[in-house]
């Protein structure tokens, strides 16, 4: 496992000091109300930011998954805990900002061409969002990822269901996300450090919902 | 429109048109923008103080009212592609939004590419053409 040595490390600890700037002016906090609303009316403060416009994808994404556990949850174990949806939020506004530029190759001397290591965080979590039963937490690119050719270490935190393989969820987690990253960006990828942070809930027993009429 | 704000304004077209660009960010961020337009707005105000009480609310309106269209975010008033002026030429600056359906980095190079065939089919002379893609969904 590669230990953390990026700005994202100290921003763990501090999320709410500087949380608006991370995401142009507003907090994740906003940006589901805004949601909430159907985007309605219209905020050119948003619909024209990146990291707000990263973090709202991500938040409509935990909203769906959100909406099916509850689903079939809600008869069997309907504790949620809300620390656990908090720091999946923590972990959205954090991963949508724009953070550092991750240069792209081109032979003209004039070029300035980049993709941001916010965009590449967002990319990552909608990959890994695809994945059934898979909830992405957090996501870090370990190394500089500003030098072409510097080993990067991705780093994601997972919620997942008990009872799901672990292993299994893991290397599909990790297929996934070197397709996308290897079909976005010109990173070297060291590896892909996966952790399941947390297991939530339980899964509906088949013969329950078998049972059911 | 000066000629720079010409050419951003072709440019902003320019870089719509590339095959994977979904939608353009502002060079800034809003906020910082909106920031500018409070400070231009303040400036305004006490210039209009100065030369005439009643020529200030219309003042303030305008130079807020004409930095974003609120109604329509994807089409702002102004061009969302920055070119500035410097010693050795042209700077062309923008901030796109690419599909995931096409390479990133391909598009983010197409992006370059229009905006520097652009250029040189108006014979402008290029310092930088800066292209970031800021988010990809």
């Amino acid at each position: 496992m590669t230990t953390p040595n990026t700005p994202d490390s100290a921003a763990d600890l501090s999320l709410s000091d500087d949380e608006r700037a991370h995401l142009d002016g507003h907090t994740i906090e906003e940006l589901s109300d805004y949601l909430d609303r159907g985007r309605v009316p219209a905020d050119p403060s948003i619909d024209t930011s990146a990291a707000s416009q990263i973090a709202l994808a991500s938040l409509a994404r935990l909203r769906d998954a959100m909406t099916s556990l509850l689903q079939h949850e809600a008869d069997q174990a309907p504790v949620l805990d809300e620390s656990w949806v908090t720091a999946i939020m923590d972990g959205i506004a954090l991963d949508a900002r724009s953070g550092r530029d991750i240069p792209v190759s081109h032979p003209s001397p004039n070029a300035r061409l980049a993709i941001t290591e916010g965009a590449v965080r967002g990319l990552v979590r909608a990959a890994g969002d695809t994945i059934d039963n898979l909830i992405v937490g957090r996501c870090r690119l370990v190394g500089d990822v500003s030098i072409p050719g510097e080993p990067i270490t991705i780093t994601v935190d997972a919620s997942i269901y008990r009872g799901e393989s672990i292993p299994d969820l893991a290397n599909t987690l990790r297929d996934a996300l070197y397709k996308v990253l290897t079909a976005h960006t010109e990173l070297t990828i060291a590896g892909i450090d996966v952790t399941i942070s947390t297991i939530y809930l339980t899964r509906p027993d088949p013969k329950t919902d078998q049972d059911t009429p | 429109m000066t000629d720079t704000a010409d050419l951003a304004a072709e440019l902003d077209t320019v870089v719509r048109s590339v095959p994977g660009v979904i939608t353009l960010y502002p060079a800034t961020p809003l906020a910082v923008t909106l920031t500018r337009a409070a400070a231009q707005t303040v400036a305004a105000v006490v210039e209009s103080v100065v030369n005439s009480v009643g020529s200030v609310v219309e003042s303030v309106a305008g130079t807020v009212g004409g930095d974003v269209d609120p109604r329509t975010p994807s089409t702002p008033s102004r061009p969302l592609v920055s070119v500035t002026t410097g010693k050795a030429g042209l700077s062309a600056s923008a901030r796109i939004r690419v599909g995931d359906t096409d390479s990133a980095t391909n598009v983010c190079r197409l992006a370059h590419d229009a905006i520097a065939a652009h250029l040189d089919a108006r014979a402008a002379p290029i310092d930088t053409i800066s292209v970031t893609v800021a988010s990809i969904h």
